[in-house]
């Protein structure tokens, strides 16, 4: 199968499971308007009857700011105005790019952690979905049934992770900034440093997928000895790199292309009245659910290339004993 | 003599020395009082990364006291070991120093130093070490020599020093990264010999600099081809034939020597030429990668020349020379007389203001340090302060409003968020609030030298900005800008401190402004004033008994009589504004009254008791309360509790704020989500 058409008969796939989807954007929301409505309050409680909520209203007021966050305590000192449009994804984009968004304030560390699972205990639903469109057992039904496999999986991922971003990058940095000890041109360290992210991140992206294809492969196989899935998945992507990578690549460069569409159009801080600001809200939620529809669509492209490549072996296999 | 004689005189005793590219660069008349002078020979070795250096310092005592020893600066030695008081100082971090390879220490090694005269003195054995400010035997940063006779009140001597100075990896602003040499706090120089008949030579910690003017004359052999910037003009280009050449520099008036080179430099011209200010020859050294930013630093250059000269008094030299720093090599913003460095990235759109802001910030100290030259070991807030203010106002008058900008990928790629307008430096003290203010951290008038930690910051640049823009706003830009100027022609090329200034603004403005600056300079005290609540409520007839021609009558028969007057009152409102005192300084203040007809009422509060209370019966409510709504005192610590209005959309103000936050939350879970 050629990569382009898994990708596309993984977008039909989508739809079946758009309910899910919903529910783990619910879930998202939630964690969301909890924490926010904590922001909220303390934003409210900072301007009391002051002219500053004018000015807040028509833009952003440094002043109101700068004694804001001199006074903040608990979460309220995240808030920054950068989060405001493009910067809500890119603060985050740099964390992640750089291996330190785990490196933040704790209660998002464990909020991210618990997220991790919900994630988690949803992928081994879409799975399940996607390899066995048929099955009568229902989506929360195998969801808890590969559930603990799935996390066996994560940690093991979890764990090529942390190698990459942690060792692996700062190794990296270090090497580079010895190179460079002695550089006075800035374009110099600029370019080394993008080669630096772009080969990390390669890295990344191939244990993503070898992880991907090891839930698909765990799902289809109802494999017990979780570890061999990655293996299996390994030798995949080796025997298909151009299927396996090029449909990643298709993927990932959908993300980057609506990212771009999203910085372009993403809301600034001008909303000044209730309605603005409710579709500001709405619009940005718009690009949430697209992100995780696109996750989701990772699984079920991969699924479609993953089964299509299993029915080949068979084939061939079959044609062998003949 | 006219002025056109003694040219002519001055121009055929250089002409018979032989000097004649000397003489563009001489003044009909000293500028300043050049106390200390040097003429200096000096070579650059770029393999052993030192500098081999001989001078000649010539001293004029300049008190009435006799100086029995002279005092050295050897700054080179604070980065000789971690042993000196600036490396073992708990302000510099420790994980920078973890990082430092044996090449990359610096030092200024003194080898010999004679007394000129008719039979010159070796006063070599008379040299030692003294630690003035912090006791540190291993600090090595002021040299003292113990001459063999006092120099008496206004007699000259002439000192030669021979040394040799480690280039180390860039420490404050000195040093070399790759083939760019940044030489600056580089040769044996003079502490200043201050009236009372002692030295002011502080050792180097953290701080920056003081120094006499003079006259120096340096010639600075390097690698030939490579370009050399430095303080002053190039009079003499010598190519000694042997792989090096002599680039001589000539400059009067000034109290200090930098220089750099380096073969990458890109090297443009321009001029700045604006009525009434006399002509300024522009030299840059770009990197080669900072092309695009050529004119820009020109134009942020020349702002700073138009308005400080403007507003303040021309600068006085003819040239000036603008470094664009090399990368990593930490000699970014910073001043030195007639040249300084500025600093930007490769990728650094002009919205970013960089290098528009540090150019703008390090050219305004040609006149706030370089003119004026202030102590900066003790009075640092001087010229930092008064900059840092100046600069301020250039940008708010000569650039867009600043906008917020975020680096990304380890500081590689900007991003520009258009619609989150910043403030000026000067615009408010709002991020100062709280408890725990840093502008309590130590009172202003410390001297620089010895301010706690964080408080050098504050103290230098932001609080002193906050104070000057406060007193602008309360005296008048006019009546400020001629404090400024005045301020400005009396300590040209002198060595003015607090004092001189407060005297001066009390004798322009015609008042005394001492209670302003004991609370400012004399004391880490915050400003805030506030509008704690409003009250209104129906005006009710009072009730009771009174007495009336010698008897006592119920109020309701007395007040029957006016029974039509109270009924019009009874529709009246009794509004009440309290306003409160949260800080400790005081400062009198203006509050705007606006009623819901739109009626407008100012009030004028001395600020003096913590709180205030203004008193309307009218028929209509009190709709808006603001305390210092032009903004005069920007040292409030929080203006936000400034303002009081009836109905404000604080809560359409926060879910807007918010729902942004929850947004950028739900990205960075969904970042988190990628790794499960
Ligand atoms: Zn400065």
């Amino acid at each position: 199968m050629k990569p382009i058409r898994a990708y596309f008969l993984g977008l039909k796939r989508i739809w079946q499971v758009k309910r899910y989807i919903g529910v783990i954007y619910l879930i998202n929301l939630l964690l969301a308007l909890g924490l926010g409505s904590l922001v909220g309050q303390a934003i409210y409680r900072s301007l009391g009857k002051s002219l500053a909520a004018e000015r807040l209203v028509q833009g952003f007021d440094p002043h109101w700011y700068g004694s804001f966050s001199a006074t903040a305590q608990g979460l309220a000192r995240t808030f920054h105005p950068a989060v405001v449009g493009i910067g809500a994804v890119f603060e985050n984009l740099n964390q992640f790019l750089t291996g330190r968004l785990f490196s933040e304030p704790g209660i998002f560390v464990w909020l991210g952690l618990l997220y991790l699972l919900v994630w988690t205990f949803f992928s081994a639903g879409f799975v399940s979905r996607f390899v066995r469109p048929d099955d009568p057992e229902g989506f929360w039904q195998s969801a808890a049934r590969f559930m603990p496999r799935f996390v066996i999986l994560a940690i093991m991922a979890g764990i090529g992770y942390y190698f990459l971003l942690g060792g692996v990058l700062n190794g990296l940095g270090g090497w580079i900034r010895s190179l460079t000890r002695e550089t006075t041109d800035e374009r110099v360290v600029f370019f080394l440093t993008l080669v630096k992210y772009l080969a990390v991140w390669i890295l990344v992206w191939w244990l993503n997928m070898i992880f991907d294809y090891s839930r698909i492969a765990t799902v289809y196989r109802d494999l017990r000895m979780v570890w061999l899935a990655p293996i299996e998945a390994f030798g995949l992507t080796l025997r298909h790199p151009l299927k396996t990578g090029g449909l990643y690549y298709l993927l990932g460069t959908t993300g980057l292309l609506v990212l771009l569409g999203y910085w372009m159009t993403a809301p600034g801080a001008g909303q000044s009245t209730a309605t603005a600001v409710w579709m500001a809200f709405l619009f940005g939620q718009l690009y949430v659910i697209f992100r995780m529809g696109l996750r989701v669509w990772f699984y079920s492209s991969q699924t479609e290339m993953y089964l299509s490549l299993r029915s080949a072996t068979n084939r061939q296999s079959k044609e062998d004993d003949l | 003599m006219t002025r056109i004689n003694s040219w002519i005189v001055i121009l055929g005793v250089i002409g018979s020395l032989g000097l004649g590219n000397l003489s563009r660069t001489m003044a009909t008349v000293p500028l300043s009082p050049r106390i200390a002078s040097y003429t200096m020979d000096v070579r650059l070795d770029v393999n052993e990364k030192k500098i081999y250096g001989r001078e000649v310092l010539t001293w004029v005592n300049p008190t009435s006291h006799p100086a029995s020893d002279l005092q050295f600066h050897l700054y080179y030695n604070a980065w000789m070991n971690e042993r000196s008081s600036w490396l073992s100082s708990t302000r510099y971090a420790r994980r920078a120093m973890a990082a430092l390879e044996e090449d990359d220490w610096g030092y200024c090694d003194v080898q010999s130093i004679k007394l000129l005269g008719e039979t010159p003195v070796d006063l070599t054995p008379q040299m030692r070490f003294i630690q003035p400010d912090d006791g540190n035997p291993h600090d090595r940063t002021v040299l003292q020599v113990l001459l063999p006779q006092p120099v008496q009140p206004g007699d000259t001597i002439q000192v030669e020093i021979v040394w040799v100075s480690k280039v180390p990896r860039p420490f404050a602003r000195t040093g070399v990264v790759g083939n760019y040499y940044f030489i600056a706090q580089w040769f044996p120089k003079i502490g200043v010999f201050e009236e009372g008949g002692r030295w002011n030579c502080h050792q180097f910690i953290q701080t920056e600099f003081y120094a006499d003017y003079g006259v120096y004359d340096v010639r600075l052999t390097v690698p030939t081809g490579w370009v050399v910037g430095a303080t002053g003009k190039e009079i003499e280009t010598v190519d000694n034939g042997d792989g090096t050449t002599t680039h001589r520099f000539y400059q009067e008036d000034v109290h200090d020597f930098v220089w750099t080179t380096s073969p990458d430099f890109l090297v443009f011209t321009d001029r700045f030429e604006e009525p009434n200010l006399p002509p300024v020859d522009l030299r840059l050294l770009l990197q080669p990668y900072n092309r695009d930013k050529k004119d820009r630093y020109f134009e942020a250059t020349k702002i700073a020349l138009r308005y400080y000269g403007g507003w303040f008094g021309a600068y006085p030299y003819d040239h000036l020379t603008i470094v664009d720093p090399a990368y990593q090599s930490r000699s970014g913003g910073m001043e030195y007389p007639t040249l300084f460095t500025g600093g930007t990235r490769w990728l650094a759109p002009p919205e970013t203001r960089q290098p528009e802001s540090v150019t703008i910030h390090e050219a305004g100290h040609q006149f706030w340090y370089g003119v004026v030259g202030n102590n900066e070991f003790e009075y640092a807030w001087i010229d930092e302060g008064f900059n840092t203010y100046s600069q301020s106002r250039v940008m708010s008058v000569a650039l867009d409003p600043p906008i917020l900008h975020r680096r990304y990928l380890e500081g590689l790629f900007p991003i520009l968020f258009p619609d989150i307008r910043l403030a000026e430096r000067f615009d408010g003290a709002d991020a100062y609030d709280g408890f725990r203010s840093i502008l309590k951290s130590d009172r202003m008038s410390q001297l620089s030298y010895r301010y706690g930690p964080g408080a050098y910051r504050i103290n230098s640049y932001n609080k002193p900005a906050l104070m000057l823009r406060t007193l602008e706003n309360y005296l008048g830009w006019e009546t400020f800008r001629k404090i400024l100027s005045t301020f400005y022609e009396r300590w040209k090329f002198r060595h003015p401190r607090p004092q001189d200034f407060f005297s001066i603004v009390n004798e322009i403005s015609g008042q005394n402004m001492d209670w302003f600056f004991e609370q400012t300079y004399n004391s880490s005290n915050v400003f805030d004033y506030a509008v704690d609540r409003v009250i209104h409520m129906p005006y009710e007839p009072t009730r009771g008994w009174v007495l009336q021609d010698g008897e006592l009558v119920p109020l309701s028969e007395v007040q029957r009589d006016t029974a039509a007057a109270d009924t019009a009152r009874m529709e009246c409102f009794r509004n009440l504004v309290y306003l409160r005192r949260w800080g400790e300084a005081i400062f009198p203040v203006t509050v705007e009254v606006v009623f819901t007809s739109g009626d407008t009422v100012v009030e004028r509060w001395d600020g003096k008791e913590r709180w205030t209370k203004f008193e309307y019966v009218r028929s209509d409510k009190v709709e808006q309360v603001v305390v210092d709504p032009d903004r005069v005192l920007v040292l409030d610590v929080n203006r936000t509790n400034n303002s009081w209005k009836r109905q404000t959309p604080a809560r359409l103000a926060s879910w807007k704020w918010a729902s942004k936050w929850m947004i950028w939350l739900q990205h960075k879970l969904e970042f988190m989500a990628f790794f499960h």
